[in-house]
């Protein structure tokens, strides 16, 4: 390898190194402004943490400070990306289930499919499903290019593989639509019918509470919660996938 | 979830929407609506009918279909719709010159048995108490039914400026959906001016009301006194059992604003008292009259309610 | 020009301070004013000031009525001459004590310019007082040759300005003077009046003072009265002062700095007021460009600028009130500023400090809020003719919302079965780390790396094509291989002639004409000799071919003699270099 090469190699690795140290730095700081509750600050820090480098414990800190602050909706939001990025995090799964009947808002009803998704970290559906695809495929084709006779082994891998793809499939497209799930962040949020500032409110919806985004148009979501179906401005609501 | 929550969530848009088809295949003997474009012509026939409130139901359902094509004509229909209802109601209600009328006649008699009362109690003559306790006692009454028909005069005032508030903000919303529509941004300023019309009339009955409500007090008490003067034998017939009168509170408008806003940057148009009254006096004018919904007389939204899908 | 007036109110109303008035003083505020005497028979007193003037100069003529202003009806204009020309009017009332009433007098001026030398009387005339006729005396003037020696001028106001070319709203300081005279002390000024329409004066930046003063290249003591004027309508326009003489000390606070020379202060027993006047000062009042003006205009018109705003706290619980203080300061009045409007701000409640402190008291109505909300503000500068932007800033606070509880109640029990009782304990590390929340599914990169597999696929697809093909026709692959292997011997062929190593040129050339040929027949290209050579030249073809074929012969036979008794020379042979090519050419192109 070329000298420059190993140069600018060399400095992307400092500058990846770098980037996590500040990201431990605001990880750290909040910890010690949670310690000395000032929860505001814990929110900022902890929150300037996740948005450089979304990780589960941080985004288990960050629904605390928040939750400690007043924000039941920003803190369910962050528990729930928390369960997205590690399903097996049992801090946030916990919260979840200590939060959600006190802020007295119900757990997004998810369909089969997408219950089927919550098994495995989402990146790693999509990773199975690709792999098990190619190996399927590999598993078929290989042997007639290299002009062997197919083995049986090579047979129940392909089918094998098949298998798998067709469940990782099916939970891949579990983890596209839950992506569209949602968390109310402002208490006594507005659903309007239509997406104006001047619009009739169809209802209230409780901080917290989830919802699926269906639709957008300009600054609002159209959002269906478990009983109803609305408009909703774009900042009283945070999905899961923080597009 | 509470019960209310769930009637107002679930039950009460299952309600409108089925009321919408049962009224939409009512209007248009045909097959009931079920997209948002049929729930739209359906109130649009509606409109034309001057039937507002049903037009209005039909609007709505237009809306709650969400049907982006249909939504900004359905607002604007909406915002029609309303306006026309509480135009209607207006109408309908107590006419505000005679309602001036009656008031200032009222006041203007009480303020003279007040005077003769306290007259009469200095001069402690009997058949000036006797006269001065009838006088009061009749415009006592006057000043309840005063107060009265204000009231009920207010309340109607009160249900036109909730409707003309959500027709502002229709057009408001017609206007957000599409900037350049111009016809709702005028009827939008056409609709925010006659509610400040209207608050200022609202104001100007509750004064009005207040003045009533604290002449009646005064001419209760003394009427007690005059009472306490007159010796038995020489009471009018009625007097025993004339303490109480059911006091009507005014100013179940309190705390009206004009126009009160999400954001605080509606427009204000300063109006002068006079002017006011000016433009209130117009809106119950005789039923052949429009008000200028647009910038063409007489014919709303024409190509708005035309269009037929 | 109403929008003018309307947006410049609040500057008129700001004039209006109420001072503080200190506990001493508030006693004397309780004690009854003197009753005015309403004089039952009105005198009058006539005079020129001065009596004599030459032609051209100016006089005042001077009545003095002991009466109240409102009871006289006074003829305007008066009779006088012809030649004498009646200049700018005034008339003002003052009021002596005597004993314990108050006695008005009122008295009327007229500016009188003799245009001929002559004596003049401005006959008697009769005016109403009290509804009684009162007779004003005959008086008269003399007025000397322009000629003639130079007479002392009748005593006068001097009024200065701060800027006689202003804008609409702009205050401006105005000074009315009055020097002593030659050899006499100093009076003051009293019941200062400025004339002029369309000003409004703010009696708040009065300030009175004696000093000395220079007028007419003479320093004189003088008494100085400072006050501050704001135009209220544009255009050309007009002020003079007026006032009534009175003992310095009678008029109120004075402050006294002598500049050189002493000053001798007027007694303070009984004089008899004069009434004074100033000549008009023009001013040239713009207008101030209000469509340009910028959000927070509140017609302050100077030069301003502020402290940094002073919030008392920047943590605080939604609904608690906290106070944002911001301290002007300015080359002009202060007085004059007028403070920035309340803005409307979503997350807060905004009230504004009562006058004339300069803050606001801001409640915070969310806890999302992050800053305070701007407060525009701006003035327009006279002096650069523009506006200039002067907005608080926001302020960077921590609003609290409402806590949550952090437990629930052991006796809950149908939480205590469904869920843990308390929020968990933080995480200790970041713990597992995505670079995106995003999902891989819908990454564009991510779905370009899914064609990789596929173009792999594809790639094994056309080998193994080309790999059938190849076996169903060895023809191409002998070429295919002939062809490679020529280009790697003729690459050496070519250094040997570079080498000039005649042995090695001749061994190449004859190695490469030998696998150009060799998948015609097909053989190995060892194998095959000069006349399989020849035999794909056409040597009957051409005079070329036949040379070519010639030279091919030359080559083997040198090759050929290797198995010979004695070698021949070969180092002639690399002269044939460019016939050799020609031949290898040929039978490349046959391959």
């Amino acid at each position: 390898m070329k000298p420059n090469r190993l140069i600018l190699l060399a400095s992307l690795v400092a500058l990846a190194g770098l980037g996590r140290a500040a990201t431990n730095d605001y990880f750290a700081q909040g910890i010690r402004f949670s310690s000395a509750g000032q929860f505001p600050e814990a929110a900022a820090a902890f929150g300037q943490a996740a948005q450089a480098r979304p990780a589960a414990g941080t985004l288990v800190n960050l629904g605390i400070a928040e939750w400690q602050r007043g924000r039941a909706g920003a803190a369910i939001l962050a528990w729930e990306q928390a369960r997205w990025i590690n399903p097996f995090e049992a801090r946030a799964q916990a919260n979840l289930k200590f939060a959600r009947p006190v802020a007295q808002v119900d757990e997004p009803p998810l369909k089969w499919f997408e219950t089927a998704s919550t098994w495995l970290p989402g990146d790693a559906w999509v990773w199975l499903a690709g792999a098990s695809l190619w190996l399927a495929v590999g598993a078929l084709v290989l042997p007639g290019v290299f002009r062997r006779r197919r083995a049986g082994w090579e047979s129940s891998l392909a089918s094998l593989g098949f298998g798998i793809f067709l469940v990782a499939m099916t939970a891949n497209v579990g983890v596209v639509t839950r992506a569209d799930l949602g968390v109310v962040l402002k208490k006594n949020a507005p659903l309007l019918l239509t997406p104006t500032r001047e619009s009739e409110i169809v209802s209230t919806l409780a901080a917290g509470e989830s919802a699926r985004k269906l639709r957008v148009r300009g600054n609002y979501y159209f959002i269906r919660t478990a009983l109803a179906s609305g408009w909703i401005a774009r900042d009283q609501f945070g999905l899961v996938d923080a597009r | 979830m509470k019960f209310p929550t769930i009637i107002k969530q679930f039950v009460l848009p299952l309600a409108l929407a089925l009321g919408g088809r049962a009224l939409a295949a009512d209007e248009t003997n045909a097959v009931a609506p079920a997209t948002g474009r049929d729930f739209y012509n359906a109130g649009t026939k509606l409109l034309a009918g001057k039937k507002y409130a049903d037009a209005e139901k039909m609007f709505q359902s237009a809306l709650a279909a969400q049907d982006e094509k249909v939504q900004p004509s359905a607002l604007y229909n909406l915002g029609h719709a309303r306006f026309d209802e509480g135009a209607g109601l207006l109408k309908k209600g107590p006419d505000a010159q005679k309602l001036n009328a009656q008031g200032n006649a009222a006041l203007a008699a009480g303020e003279h048995a007040i005077h003769e009362s306290e007259a009469a109690l200095q001069d402690a003559r009997i058949d000036k108490l006797v006269s001065a306790y009838l006088e009061g006692r009749g415009a006592r009454h006057d000043l309840r039914d005063a107060e009265k028909a204000v009231q009920s005069a207010m309340e109607t005032y009160g249900k036109t400026l909730l409707e003309w508030q959500r027709a502002a903000e229709d057009f408001k919303g017609v206007a957000e959906l599409h900037p350049a529509d111009t016809n709702a941004v005028w009827n939008a300023k056409i609709v925010d001016r006659s509610i400040a019309n209207l608050v200022d009339s609202v104001r100007r009955m509750q004064e009005m009301s207040g003045r009533m409500g604290r002449q009646r007090q005064d001419l209760g008490k003394l009427l007690s006194k005059l009472k306490g003067q007159i010796p038995a034998p020489d009471a009018p017939p009625g007097a025993a059992g004339d303490e109480d009168e059911d006091d009507v509170q005014p100013g179940s408008l309190a705390g009206q604003k004009e126009n009160a806003s999400h954001e605080g940057d509606q427009m204000q148009i300063p109006i002068s008292p006079e002017a006011a009254g000016q433009i209130l006096n117009g809106l119950s004018l005789d039923g052949s009259r429009r008000l200028p919904m647009s910038d063409k007389q007489g014919a709303p939204a024409k190509e708005k309610t035309g269009r037929n899908w | 020009m109403v929008l003018l007036w309307l947006l410049l109110e609040p500057a008129g109303l700001r004039a209006q301070v109420s001072f503080q008035i200190a506990p001493g003083m508030a006693g004397q505020f309780q004690v009854p004013q003197p009753p005015v005497e309403v004089i039952q028979a009105a005198t009058a007193a006539v005079s020129f000031d001065p009596p004599v003037v030459r032609a051209g100069e100016t006089a005042f003529y001077r009545v003095t009525i002991a009466a109240a202003e409102s009871a006289i009806q006074w003829p305007d204009p008066i009779d006088a001459p012809p030649e004498l020309k009646l200049g700018a009017a005034a008339h003002g009332q003052s009021a002596q004590v005597f004993g314990t009433q108050y006695r008005p007098a009122t008295t009327f001026l007229q500016e009188i310019r003799a245009t001929a030398a002559g004596h003049y009387t401005i006959s008697n005339f009769t005016v109403s007082v009290n509804r009684q006729q009162l007779l004003i005396p005959a008086a008269s003037l003399d007025v000397t040759d322009t000629n003639a020696a130079p007479l002392p001028a009748a005593r006068r106001l001097h009024l200065e300005l701060s800027a006689t070319n202003i804008f609409v709203g702009q205050p401006v300081r105005v000074r009315v003077l009055l020097p002593a005279a030659e050899g006499k002390t100093v009076d003051g000024v009293r019941d200062v009046q400025f004339n002029g329409a369309g000003f409004m004066t703010d009696k708040t930046a009065m300030r009175m003072s004696i000093t000395s003063v220079e007028v007419n290249d003479q320093i004189r003591p003088g008494f100085i009265f400072e006050s501050a004027v704001t135009p209220m309508a544009a255009g050309p326009l007009s002020l003079s002062a007026q006032g009534f003489t009175a003992p310095p000390f009678s008029v109120g606070p004075i402050s006294i700095t002598s500049a050189g020379g002493p000053i001798t202060l007027g007694g303070a027993g009984q004089v008899t007021p004069v009434f004074l006047v100033s000549d008009a000062v023009a001013l040239n009042v713009r207008p101030v460009p209000l469509e340009k003006s910028p959000a927070g205009f509140t017609g302050t018109i100077g030069k301003f600028y502020y402290d940094p705003p002073r919030l008392s706290t920047n943590r605080m619980r939604v609904g608690e009130p906290v106070s944002l203080k911001v301290v002007f300061h300015g080359d002009g009045e202060l007085t004059r500023l007028v403070p920035p409007a309340t803005p409307r701000a979503r997350d807060w409640q905004i009230i504004a400090d009562p006058p004339p402190a300069i803050g606001f008291t801001l409640i915070p109505q969310s806890d999302e809020t992050t800053h305070t909300p701007a407060i525009p503000f701006s003035y327009f500068d006279p002096e650069t003719a523009k506006f200039v932007d002067l907005t608080i800033p926001p302020q960077r606070v921590t609003v609290v919302g409402e806590s949550l509880p952090l437990q629930l109640a052991a006796a809950d029990d149908e939480l205590k079965t469904a869920a843990p009782l308390k929020l968990s304990s933080l995480a200790p590390a970041p713990g597992k780390a995505v670079t995106s929340l995003k999902p891989l599914q819908l990454r564009g990169w991510f779905i370009g790396l899914q064609l990789l597999p596929v173009l792999g696929f594809l790639a094994l697809w056309r080998w193994d094509r080309r790999r059938r093909f190849l076996e169903a026709h060895p023809d191409l692959v002998r070429r295919l291989q002939a062809r490679r292997a020529l280009r790697r011997v003729k690459r050496r062929w070519q250094q040997a002639v570079v080498a000039r190593d005649a042995a090695s040129f001749v061994r190449h050339a004859a190695d490469a004409m030998r696998i150009a040929v060799s998948p015609h027949l097909p053989a190995d290209p060892q194998a095959l000799v000069c006349a399989d050579v020849l035999a794909q030249l056409d040597e009957a073809g051409s005079d070329r071919n036949r040379r070519l074929a010639q030279t091919v012969r030359m080559i083997f036979a040198v090759t050929d003699a290797r198995f010979a008794v004695t070698p021949q020379a070969q180092a002639d042979l690399l002269v044939l270099r460019a016939e050799v090519a020609d031949v290898l050419q040929q039978l490349e192109e046959k391959l």
